[in-house]
């Protein structure tokens, strides 16, 4: 096994360029945002800049829009992440107890499953929305998805693997749950409420959906939800439908330059997190599916 | 160690998190009347009239939801069958290499698309497939003619299925490699002693090893027939791909939404949901029975 | 030359169009109590307000509360594409806006809110307070367009005519016709247009020859870099619904000519006398990047492209254009496509307290924007200026709080283009309909006259005074539609058929298929949900 043979460069070059596959569309996005304009839509752009520049982000900052929803997701993100964790890690630890300490248990349990597994629609929650007067407000891209049923599980299951024995002793000097929970199984729990905090920050920072639905003035829109706007691409149909100026104007937003550097630049934070992640999400990963 | 003052801060507990999916799952739940109503938005939920089943006969009935049921499986079943044929045909291979920084670089490069959200990838993906793209470029050089995949139906359905697979086969490796690890190296020394080539080793020691693995992942993927994933179709399709790419649930929100049909398009997400719910109950139940799993 | 527009500048000030507005006149009736209006609107990315300004307070706004007292609410506004969604939305939760406009092309919508019972009856509003312009032009449309919006004799919408003379004519270059020693004029069957094609190409080899619309080079009205002039040479009417002389109704793309069409075309591709690259050329404004570098050497565009290619002259030295009604058929007529005759409509809430606001707010907004009321075009004017002197233009339906509702004149391409030549070149006022055509006309002399500081003029002078005056010349003859609204199943099947059709059009040019294979297409168009659509159609009709 010590020896380096054919086989192993055979798959030392598979693994090679399966890395460098992942890359292609990124690298190639990079290139293009750095790229003339005209290059770029021409096709001539591949792994490296034609005419190098840096046009398409310094009209990026000029243009204010798209800080504007990057700071719209940052707050959505930090939202997000402190509710849906919070409540989260409050709902985990009674539900990590059995049905015999905590007779409500197996019900919650239920109806929390239930709400993965089914759903009312688009229309009828749009409606609630509304009716609870969240359009248009940053709520309601954080609490209708406030409660992660999945990650709760997942931090529950951790929680049972917590030996009852240190709680029985915090009980025993009158602790009530509410301290053991902070005392006890948040301390322990630590990296796997890191993990879902992860999670839960790119899935808010990547949705879009919620954004499209309930959000009705620009200066309001996420990011995703901005960038999915610009990247929606013209048919004929569509434009059969626009007036000249209409579709002059569109087409003059939606060039591939400019879209590559704001995919580029909204890429950023979860790039910045990603080695936090690449640390946590194995554990977390085998946490949640497999737990034997 | 039941005690009543413990229960109530239980419940207390629970109480915040409980009461968000009361009000956001719970309550529009029963929105799904609507389904059985020709709901008129004036009149209301309460005032509408009632019809039966007349939307889902509709459904039945209509050639474009045979078609996007069609689509729905298709897109679906080819990407749960390739995200476990690839994800383990990766996590072996990589288990081949010996070179830990360079199976690190690796392993940091391919789960990385797990984390870019699809709006992103959809412009990416369509500068790669655009008349003037790499692929094109590529395929140039082998004489083949530049083609519009992104709005051709003969190529959507495959860019479809392999991007999804290209974002999530890495990610999807990790328990296959988590299961890989686990694995005694006594057996595979004993295995190169008996005189076991590499692929003899991959194939009697490797393989069987991670079988269970491989079987649960299957019958979890099970739930998710019926969700060939809205964001990335959402995202990259077009009117002039719809005979290929349009699934359920872009479907039903372009009726619900775009076409005000709002009565005819619940009871097509009704339908799937009924139909999602019994597969994934069936999974589980599955998983449970054969592979001792449970999630909760 | 400079003399006399300064002479006819005086002039036109002296004479201006302009009455003053009695108070208390029908239709422009002050609230004592403050009416607000909510609304929506399509975003418009360009639109720049001056500081302080918004949608919901702007020169517009202020003027509208000062006169009648009525303020606006725009309570959201998202991407044209998404504007039905988000109105969907509204629907079902029964929160309407007080008024919203609606495209021809959304008239299911239309029919949807109309069968809820959403809409507010407009007939006693329109009747009693449209002011004389919105009666004028409504009439210069002799009603056509009030019929899809009219229900049981009451009127529930107001829509605008889509006015017509926007067919694609051909530009040329003048500085490259002076080159090879040919005149625009000399352009004009299709074999002249070879002509010039190859002995443009033959001098100038850099340049790409005829630009193309890179996916519809066969499209319907008023798309730019569609062929469809030659096709009409040869009597087909690409994706129109028309009435053939024996009642029935057909597909103008099934035609016998498109084959023809496609021969030409196909024809010149090959010879290199087509942008090679044509199909390339999707999105991100390509195909207008080659006609203003001065790559193409002609194209086909409708007369509001002189717009588009104002950086023309700054990428090629002395590049100028002509546009010529070429190419004419056999009895020497140039024949062009008339479009739908409804285009946007003003709908309004039954909720909407004061529909009768609706219609005076419209009455305010044109005598703002078309200047019958002086002071108040100078208001506009001034805030206009304050920003880049374009962009009112752009986005003055933006502005509007009604939207993009835009009332004119069945003709005003044509008129107003003789008007402009008229006062230019005649120093005579009396084709202009309103004070605002009046300053653009002179705007327009002033840059033919080639004074300092005019030259943002360039554009309304190639569109304006060089592409408009000839859309009605004497040999334009005009192709009704003989139906333009969406039918039930339209949604569903024409985006199918017209990627069919698209698709071997350009296999066609590009020389994939033979001109033969679009008998095959005919077929599969009728096999495909065509006959559905005719049959449709002509249920409507009731033929």
């Amino acid at each position: 096994m010590n020896k380096f043979r054919m086989s192993d460069y055979v798959i030392l070059a598979a693994l090679l360029l399966i890395g460098f596959v992942c890359l292609v569309p990124i690298l190639n996005a990079i290139a293009i945002s750095l790229s003339d304009k005209t290059a770029a839509a021409m096709g001539e752009v591949v792994f490296l800049p034609k005419k190098f520049n840096t046009a398409a982000y310094d009209e990026i900052v000029k243009e204010g829009r798209f800080f504007r929803a990057f700071g719209v997701s940052i707050r959505r993100v930090l939202l997000g992440v402190s509710i849906g964790v919070g409540l989260s890690v409050m709902m985990a630890y009674p539900l990590s107890k059995s049905p015999r300490v905590f007779r409500m248990r197996n019900v919650y349990m239920w109806l929390m499953v239930f709400t993965m597994l089914f759903n009312g629609g688009l229309i009828p929650t749009y409606l609630v929305v509304k009716n609870l007067g969240l359009i248009n407000t940053i709520w309601s891209l954080v609490l209708p998805g406030a409660v992660s049923v999945y990650n709760t599980i997942i931090l529950m299951n951790f929680n049972k693997g917590i030996p009852a024995s240190l709680e029985e002793s915090a009980l025993i000097d009158g602790a009530n749950p509410l301290q053991i929970l902070g005392a006890i199984y948040i301390p322990l729990a630590k990296a796997s409420i890191a993990t879902i905090a992860l999670f839960t920050m790119v899935h808010h920072w990547n949705e879009f959906f919620l954004g499209k639905i309930y959000i009705n003035t620009l200066d309001q829109q996420p990011l995703q939800t901005y960038i999915q706007g610009l990247s929606v691409t013209l048919t004929t149909q569509q434009m059969a439908n626009m007036t000249p100026e209409e579709i002059i104007r569109k087409l003059a937003v939606s060039n591939v330059t400019f879209n590559s550097a704001k995919a580029i630049v909204s890429m950023v934070p979860v790039i910045i997190v990603y080695p936090f992640l690449q640390r946590f999400f194995v554990t977390g990963l085998v946490m949640g599916a497999v737990k034997e | 160690m039941r005690s009543v003052k413990n229960e109530i801060y239980y419940n207390a507990m629970m109480v915040i998190g409980v009461g968000f999916l009361l009000v956001f799952s719970i309550v529009p739940m029963f929105g799904v009347i609507i389904a059985f109503q020709d709901f008129v938005p004036a009149r209301g939920m309460l005032g509408s009239a009632w019809v039966g089943l007349k939307h889902f006969n509709r459904m039945f009935a209509l050639a474009e939801v045979r078609n996007v049921i069609r689509n729905t499986l298709v897109i679906a079943l080819s990407k749960i069958i390739l995200n476990i044929i690839v994800p383990v045909s990766f996590a072996v291979l990589l288990n081949e290499l010996k070179i830990i920084p360079v199976k690190r670089v690796v392993q940091t490069v391919v789960y990385l698309p797990h984390f870019l959200s699809w709006v992103i990838l959809g412009i990416m993906f369509t500068n790669i497939f655009s008349y003037t793209g790499i692929v094109n470029q590529v395929l140039g050089l082998f004489g083949v003619p530049p083609q519009m995949y992104m709005i051709s139906n003969g190529a959507f359905r495959g860019i479809i299925i392999g991007t999804d697979v290209w974002k999530t086969f890495g990610y999807g490796a990790i328990i296959y490699l988590a299961a890989i690890t686990n694995i005694d190296p006594n057996v595979y020394e004993a295995a190169a002693i008996d005189g076991a080539g590499r692929w003899q080793r991959i194939w009697y020691v490797t393989l069987p090893s991670i079988q269970s693995t491989i079987v649960l992942m299957s019958t979890l993927a099970l739930g998710s027939v019926l969700n060939a994933g809205f964001d990335q179709i959402f995202t990259m399709y077009s009117p002039l791909v719809y005979a290929t790419g349009d699934i359920i649930d872009t479907y039903v929100y372009r009726m619900g939404i775009t076409k005000m049909q709002y009565s005819f398009s619940t009871a097509v997400g009704l339908f799937k949901s009924a139909i999602s719910f019994i597969l994934i109950t069936l999974s589980y139940t599955l998983a449970n029975k054969f592979a001792d799993y449970t999630i909760f | 030359m400079k003399n006399r527009i300064s002479i006819l500048l005086a002039l036109a000030m002296l004479l201006s169009l302009a009455a003053p507005v009695v108070a208390e006149e029908p239709g422009y009736q002050r609230y004592d109590e403050t009416v607000v209006l909510t609304t929506v609107k399509r975003t418009d990315p360009n639109a720049q307000f001056p500081e302080g300004d918004s949608l919901d307070n702007n020169v517009m706004t202020r003027y509208i509360k000062d006169k009648i007292n009525v303020e606006t609410k725009t309570v959201w506004e998202v991407d044209g594409t998404e504007f039905i969604n988000k109105l969907s939305l509204d629907i079902v939760a029964g929160t309407l806006p007080d008024m919203f406009s609606l495209n021809n092309d959304d008239y299911l919508v239309y029919r949807q809110l109309l069968d809820n019972g959403l809409l507010a009856d407009l007939t006693d509003a329109y009747e009693d307070n449209a002011n004389w312009y919105l009666r004028d032009t409504a009439a210069s449309f002799e009603g056509r367009h009030f019929a899809p919006y009219t229900d049981n004799g009451r009127l529930m919408g107001i829509p605008t005519g889509r006015y017509g003379y926007e067919h694609n004519q051909l530009w040329l270059r003048t500085d490259i016709l002076d080159a090879i020693g040919m005149k625009a004029e000399e352009v004009q069957t299709i074999a002249d247009i070879e002509a010039y094609l190859t002995k443009a190409k033959e001098a100038f080899p850099d340049t790409v020859g005829l630009a193309l619309h890179a996916t519809d080079p066969l499209a319907n009205y008023s798309v730019a870099y569609s062929a469809d002039p030659i096709a009409h040479v040869f009597g087909a009417t690409p994706h129109y619904w028309l009435e053939q002389e024996d009642g029935s109704i057909t597909y103008g793309s099934l035609h016998p000519g498109m084959k023809d069409t496609l021969a030409v075309l196909a024809d010149w591709y090959a010879k290199g006398l087509i942008d090679k690259e044509f199909p390339t050329r999707v999105g991100g404004g390509l195909t207008q990047a080659v006609t203003t570098s001065g790559q193409a050497t002609a194209w086909f565009a409708p007369w509001w492209y002189g717009w588009s290619i104002v950086d023309l002259p700054k990428n090629v030295e002395g590049a100028d254009v002509a546009v010529v009604n070429a190419p004419v058929n056999e009895a020497g007529e140039f024949v062009a496509p008339w479009p739908s005759p409804a285009g946007e409509v003003l709908l309004v809430s039954k909720d909407c307290e004061h529909p009768e606001a609706v219609v005076r707010v419209m009455n305010l907004e044109y005598d703002m924007h078309r200047g019958f009321d002086e002071e108040a075009a100078t208001l506009y004017d001034e805030s206009r200026n304050q920003n880049n002197p374009t962009y009112l233009d752009i986005s003055w339906g933006y502005l509007f709080p009604t939207s993009g509702v835009n009332m004119e004149y069945s003709n005003v391409v044509p008129t107003f283009s003789h008007g402009i030549h008229a006062l230019v070149d005649r120093g005579s006022q009396e084709g202009l309909a309103t004070p605002s055509e009046v300053t653009e006309a002179i705007n327009i002399g002033r840059f033919i006259a080639g004074e300092e500081g005019y030259d943002q003029y360039r554009g309304s002078y190639y569109s304006r005074y060089v592409a408009g005056e000839i859309t009605d010349a004497e040999n334009v003859k005009f192709v009704y539609p003989a139906y333009s609204q969406t039918t039930e199943s339209m949604a569903d099947i024409v985006p199918s058929l017209l990627t069919l059709e698209q698709q071997i059009v350009l296999q066609i040019i590009l020389g994939q298929k033979s001109v033969d294979d679009y008998d095959a297409y005919v077929e599969q168009w009728y096999a495909e949900g065509g006959q559905v659509l005719l049959d449709e159609i002509s249920a409507l009709l009731g033929k």
